[in-house]
């Protein structure tokens, strides 16, 4: 890695987040419990005072002690996290370049987001940003929760700012990771060119500084791209690179053969996509893919007239569609297993699946999937 | 910058008081005065000359039992003072947490009492009340909607003109340099630099007009007119009217029709 002289950071997208001064604290209460918040609440305060620009110098000591002496809580995961920042902050240290500080606060966005706790995540990552608005790592992290929270346009100029800090300091990993990101976004926004652009780039760099994961993760973002367009040639071609990129066992590789699958039966190639679904061994990948993947195999099999794997696969999809741990599958699984006997011309199972596929999308506020199991229903009552 | 100090502590009043007089905050000096009371601090806030911001303890004059809440006159105070900046004090303890959430909702940052509460730290906290205060107003304008860097420029141009900066410092903050500025500027259909931080003292002496009870002299010193002549010159070039028929009819809305139009006409 490249130590950064500022004048190449001069071009910079400009980021709203950092223009409209630093972020207000107060949804960092909103999730964690009070013994948590108080000392992130207090950090988090002392991070931006003491990354303030334009002060007089010689000012004087922005804090009079420890934060933690306040209170320090127990959390096992989160204790380091919270002694680096504190170091930092009672010692005066440049807080904007300082590697405890992007360490700790980059775990503490983590953590928050593992636990569910979003307002909170998005509220350090954006004080991270703002304390610290040259780091790849701030920018990469605040632009994803950015694109999470539907603000595609700040996920786009994040990731971008990510990417060429990273590419400046030609940290490649940083870099790729960035390109990745930024591609998403991209894409998100409907803007495939642009994706298409940034993830041949990173595709090609990631071979050539042998990161094979970012390589076919960028080709993967390729097939999708491919996907999006109807375009069957490009998008098995794209598939198959990542394929052959992506390691052994890796867990996108199911995933990434699930959707070459299902792009093989939107084109029509049934055959196709079932040989593909039927090639993946049983064991691949979490519970959810491997729901979704046995009700796609049970469309396919229901659309070559296949009997035999149909009832296999639709046995094992039903099985599924009961598993807790697969509970985000179920809408789409029995979605799919509603089409796949309708396919079948058994009406009485179609009705069913579509009727226990409703619950679970309601109870998920997915009314577009409602709305699709109403005509699914309809045909078949 | 006249700075109020509500606070029931004569040692905390008078520590801060010592602290933060003539200490800079932004692009200002701090005047620390004490203030006895809710009644006194509205007095003061509605004859204040220039820039103003408030410390207080929000529970102030609350009987024990009730200190778990923030006074009622808190909330009558920001509305009736928009455009003035409040900072609260508070004690470091869990407990404390619910109301420092209550304050944040309403906008009011929070200074740890015992912990960041030193001169420079609560310097520094003012000086970030006092920029979201007038980026809040340029939200209002619609400016997150402006195309490429037209938000970015607009945000920079706010907190330029809250600081009473030049162009050098508004490339500064969005770090590049003055002709990339002047560059970016004609990109997104915007005026150049000098007009759009000429069109910032004048949007943020229209709120001030709106929003407070300072006078027009009071006005033209808070934005940085050397004089009220001057802002009445400004004013009748970019919006063709003197400031207190302005005050009549609604500052800020004239002052924020006309710049977009300046803008749809570029």
């Amino acid at each position: 890695m490249r130590r950064i002289d500022p004048g190449d950071l001069r071009r910079l997208p400009p980021s709203r987040i950092l223009l409209v001064g630093p972020p207000p604290l107060h949804t960092v209460l909103e999730g964690p419990p009070p013994e948590l918040a108080l000392p992130v609440w207090l950090l988090l305060s002392d991070l931006q005072l003491l990354a303030t620009r334009n002060v007089e110098q010689g000012g004087g000591p922005v804090v009079r002690g420890s934060a933690l002496a306040h209170g320090s809580p127990a959390d096992a995961e989160l204790r380091e996290p919270l002694r680096l920042l504190d170091a930092a902050v009672r010692e005066g240290r440049t807080v904007g370049t300082e590697v405890g500080v992007t360490v700790a606060l980059g775990r503490i966005v983590a953590v928050f987001r593992e636990r569910g706790w979003e307002m909170a995540a998005m509220t350090v990552a954006e004080s991270w940003l703002w304390v610290q608005p040259e780091s790849s790592a701030a920018n990469l992290v605040a632009g994803s929760l950015a694109g999470d929270a539907g603000r595609l346009g700040e996920a786009e100029t994040l990731s971008a700012r990510s990417l060429i800090i990273a590419r400046q300091a030609e940290d490649w990993a940083a870099y790729c990771e960035a390109g990745l990101a930024l591609g998403e976004a991209h894409r998100r926004r409907g803007a495939s060119a642009a994706a298409r652009r940034i993830l041949a780039k990173v595709q090609k760099r990631g071979r050539r500084q042998g990161l094979k994961d970012a390589a076919a993760a960028a080709a993967h973002g390729l097939f999708t791209l491919a996907a999006e367009a109807g375009d069957l040639e490009v998008g098995r071609a794209r598939a198959e690179e990542a394929l052959h990129e992506y390691p052994p066992g890796h867990e996108r590789r199911a995933l990434l053969t699930r959707q070459l699958a299902q792009l093989s039966t939107e084109r029509g190639d049934h055959r196709g996509a079932l040989r593909l679904l039927s090639g993946i061994g049983e064991a691949a990948g979490a519970p959810v893919e491997r729901a979704l993947r046995a009700a796609s195999a049970c469309r396919a099999a229901a659309l070559v007239e296949d009997r035999g794997r149909f009832e296999w696969f639709w046995a094992s999809a039903w099985r599924w569609s009961y598993d807790e741990s697969a509970r985000a599958a179920w809408t789409p699984c029995l979605m799919e297993l509603a089409r796949a006997a309708h396919a079948m011309g058994d009406g009485e199972r179609a009705r069913m699946a579509a009727a226990r596929a409703v619950e679970p999308a309601r109870e998920g506020g997915d009314e577009e999937s409602v709305l699709a199991l109403r005509d699914l229903l309809d045909p078949v009552r | 910058m006249d700075l109020f100090i509500l606070h029931h502590d004569p040692a905390v009043r008078s520590a801060l008081i010592e602290g933060l007089s003539g200490r800079r905050v932004g692009a200002y000096r701090c005047d620390a005065k004490a203030i006895a009371g809710w009644r006194e601090l509205k007095g003061a806030l509605d004859e204040s000359g220039v820039a103003s911001a408030v410390l207080l303890d929000p529970r102030h004059g609350l009987p024990p039992s009730q200190e778990d809440a923030a006074h009622p006159e808190v909330l009558q105070m920001l509305s009736a003072f928009p455009t003035t900046a409040f900072l609260a004090l508070l004690p470091v303890s869990r407990e404390m947490l619910p109301q420092v959430a209550a304050l944040g909702r309403l906008g009011v940052g929070v200074v740890a009492l015992g912990h960041n509460d030193t001169p420079e730290g609560i310097a520094r906290a003012l000086n970030h009340a006092l920029v979201r205060k007038f980026r809040e107003a340029l939200v209002d304008l619609g400016i997150d909607a402006l195309p490429g860097h037209g938000p970015a420029i607009l945000g920079a141009a706010g907190t330029t003109t809250v600081e009473k900066g030049d162009v050098g410092r508004m490339a500064e903050i969005l770090q590049v340099s003055v002709p990339t500025l002047v560059r970016w500027c004609r990109a997104a259909r915007l005026p150049p630099p000098g007009k759009l931080l000429a069109w910032g003292r004048v949007l943020m002496a229209a709120n001030l007009l709106d929003n407070s009870g300072r006078s027009i002299s009071g006005v033209a010193d808070a934005v940085g007119y050397a004089a009220d002549s001057g802002l009445r010159r400004v004013f009748a070039q970019f919006l063709e009217a003197s400031p207190s028929e302005l005050r009549r009819t609604g500052a800020f809305e004239r002052a924020k029709s006309r710049f977009l139009v300046s803008l749809a006409e570029r």
